[in-house]
């Protein structure tokens, strides 16, 4: 790539001229689209909300409060549902890492007799799936409705993500692990001491994938719960913005803009503070799924 | 007889020696393997609710069995042929639309020669794909809204009257594509940039010394290297071509716009848990797996001939 360019510098003809300039606008205005929806979303939580709703085109917060967090905390029960959707997220994707990891790591061993059939049985269930009511049932069955695991437990291994450790795991030098376990080492201590420490980019990126499944945990409520306690941080959010179009209940206040893009904006927050750390990894998680399908 | 009794006692003897060796391997994945059993394979009994006037208290087994009811009357519904095509247009134009800009922006991003700007473009692109849907929604609320939103605010400026973007069958579906686009398609340009990446820079090199303009090597050396990578995900993405977003339109519909939004898999939610209608729900919840089984089964075959398989 870097020789090529070079080249380029030396023939840059009129059209590469043209096609350097239309790449660069092009490119400058899906910036815009992308970025300029968060940024406004943002300077509408801190703008009073007179201000928002006579603004021009342009929100320019000349007095920024934070008013409509204030409101946020102390009225919409929204701290309530981001401890819920805490909880799922730091309970859900340890158990869920954890019974990803042990299902990829014997499966990738290449002489464990049934492995074959035993993948194939879980490969299935990605493309044929009992249905909604059929897994609601067995989640009653199992005494889960309107407990916290129900949040949890229904989707907890996905087969996709546990495929991705599996290959991983598979790409692995066979002496590596061999060796260790010449050496006496169990295939649980394999596993944790050099397995794992090898595959952090992928283990990284799975782990990134369930985190933001769970913080992003929405219809599990609707299908399974009721009580207002369990009600996640996404379904709260979700009441919050619908009760403006005149879908809430009669009692209850109408949140303003300004208060709800706050709520937006908190909802974001774990997010945007772990992606710029996992950023780098999940490139390698989706090349890989690439790979395998 | 002593020859067999002595091969099954070899036999015995290979398989104990195998437990002895991977016991603990078995051990490592009995808590997933319960998982699937429990919450995959066990439902795939529940399908037969979809044969059954289902009662709760008589249990799947107890309750009578009414043959092909529960798809007769889907099939011969009013809803029947508006979800059905409701579900095929939605997923089609997302997956013609959402192919072709994932490649058109890794063909961009790699045609970027200031590296700092593209870095941050790329960092922002992916950004979106990590957002729910109902933070997504709440976005489009600021923009969309009737009374505050961003884009009605200048229409109305325009026009003095705003338009209800979100609860209109005019824009719904355009709504959809387009936060569809803005959601995922920096991310699924990722897995183009990486087959971009690993070209051969000796080719662009020696295009340009026979004197290939920037265009030509896109066309003849950047878009070939792509085209198998396009041809396999447009394969696996017509398997999935049943899905037109369940996460999506749940979030984004209201009643006002059933008639272009509803889709197989919304209504299979309203039918079988708000209004409890559990036989016709899985019903159709289990005529569109079968289909999408079928296709998925079709296309790994399709896929195979190409080279590689699904699974």
């Amino acid at each position: 790539m870097v020789r090529a360019k070079t080249g380029n510098r030396i023939r840059e003809t009129g059209s590469d001229r043209v096609i350097n300039a239309a790449v660069l606008v092009l490119l400058a205005v899906l910036f815009v689209i992308w970025f300029f929806p968060m940024l406004y979303v943002v300077l509408a939580s801190v703008t009073p909300y007179e201000d928002v709703v006579r603004a021009g085109l342009l929100i320019l917060p000349s007095r920024p409060t934070f008013t409509a967090y204030s409101f946020l905390f102390s009225s919409t029960g929204i701290v309530g549902s981001f401890l819920v959707t805490l909880t799922v997220t730091i309970v859900g994707t340890l158990l869920s890492m954890a019974l990803s990891i042990l299902l990829a790591f014997p499966l990738s061993k290449k002489g464990l007799p049934g492995r074959a059939l035993i993948t194939k049985l879980l490969v299935f269930t990605m493309y044929f799936s009992g249905g909604l009511i059929p897994t609601y049932m067995m989640v009653r069955r199992l005494h889960l409705l309107n407990t916290i695991w129900a949040l949890i437990i229904p989707g907890c291994v996905s087969t996709y993500n546990m495929l991705l450790l599996r290959s991983y795991f598979v790409s692995m030098p066979d002496e590596l692990l061999e060796a260790a376990e010449v050496d006496g080492s169990g295939p649980l201590r394999t596993l944790v001491q050099i397995a794992l420490p090898l595959s952090l980019p992928v283990t990284m990126s799975v782990m990134l994938f369930y985190m933001v499944t769970y913080w992003n945990t929405y219809y599990a409520y609707y299908y399974y719960c009721y009580d207002k306690s369990l009600r996640p941080l996404q379904v709260v959010l979700m009441d919050l913005i619908r009760s403006a179009t005149g879908e809430a209940e009669a009692d209850e206040f109408v949140p303003t803009i300004t208060v709800q893009m706050a709520a937006v904006v908190f909802s974001c927050v774990p997010i945007v503070c772990v992606y710029p750390f996992i950023q780098k990894y999940f490139t390698t998680g989706i090349m890989l799924g690439a790979v395998k399908g | 007889m002593h020859k067999l009794e002595r091969k099954n006692g070899q036999k015995r003897q290979r398989a104990l020696r195998l437990l002895g060796k991977y016991w603990p391997y078995y051990l490592m994945m009995l808590s997933g393997l319960v998982y699937f059993a429990l919450l995959k394979y066990a439902p795939m009994y529940g399908v037969l609710i979809a044969f059954k006037d289902f009662k709760i208290k008589k249990g799947i087994w107890g309750s009578p069995w009414v043959g092909l009811q529960n798809f007769r009357t889907f099939f011969t519904s009013t809803y029947c042929s508006r979800l059905i095509g409701n579900t095929l247009i939605i997923s089609f134009t997302k997956l013609v639309l959402s192919s072709f800009m994932s490649v058109f922006f890794a063909l961009l991003l790699n045609e970027c020669t200031k590296r700092r700007f593209k870095r941050l473009v790329q960092t922002v692109s992916y950004m979106p794909h990590f957002l729910s849907w109902v933070i997504i929604y709440g976005i489009v609320y600021l923009f969309c809204s009737e009374s505050a939103g961003y884009i009605n605010r200048i229409v109305r400026m325009l026009t003095g009257s705003a338009i209800p973007i979100m609860t209109s069958n005019t824009y719904f579906r355009g709504l959809l594509y387009f936060t569809e686009l803005w959601k995922n398609t920096g991310y699924a340009s990722i897995i183009y940039m990486s087959v971009i990446v690993g070209i051969d820079p000796g080719l662009y090199e020696a295009a340009t010394i026979d004197g290939a303009s920037r265009w030509q090597r896109i066309v003849h050396i950047t878009l070939p290297a792509i085209r198998s990578t396009f041809i396999m995900l447009t394969i696996m993405n017509i398997s999935k071509i049943m899905n037109a977003g369940f996460d999506q339109i749940y979030v984004f519909y209201s009643p006002q716009v059933y008639q272009t939004g509803d889709i197989i898999d919304t209504y299979v939610y309203r039918a079988g848990l708000e209004e409890m209608r559990y036989g016709l729900s899985t019903a159709v919840g289990l005529f569109k797996n079968v289909i999408g089984f079928t296709l998925v089964f079709t296309t790994n075959r399709i896929a195979q001939k190409w080279g590689e398989g699904l699974w």
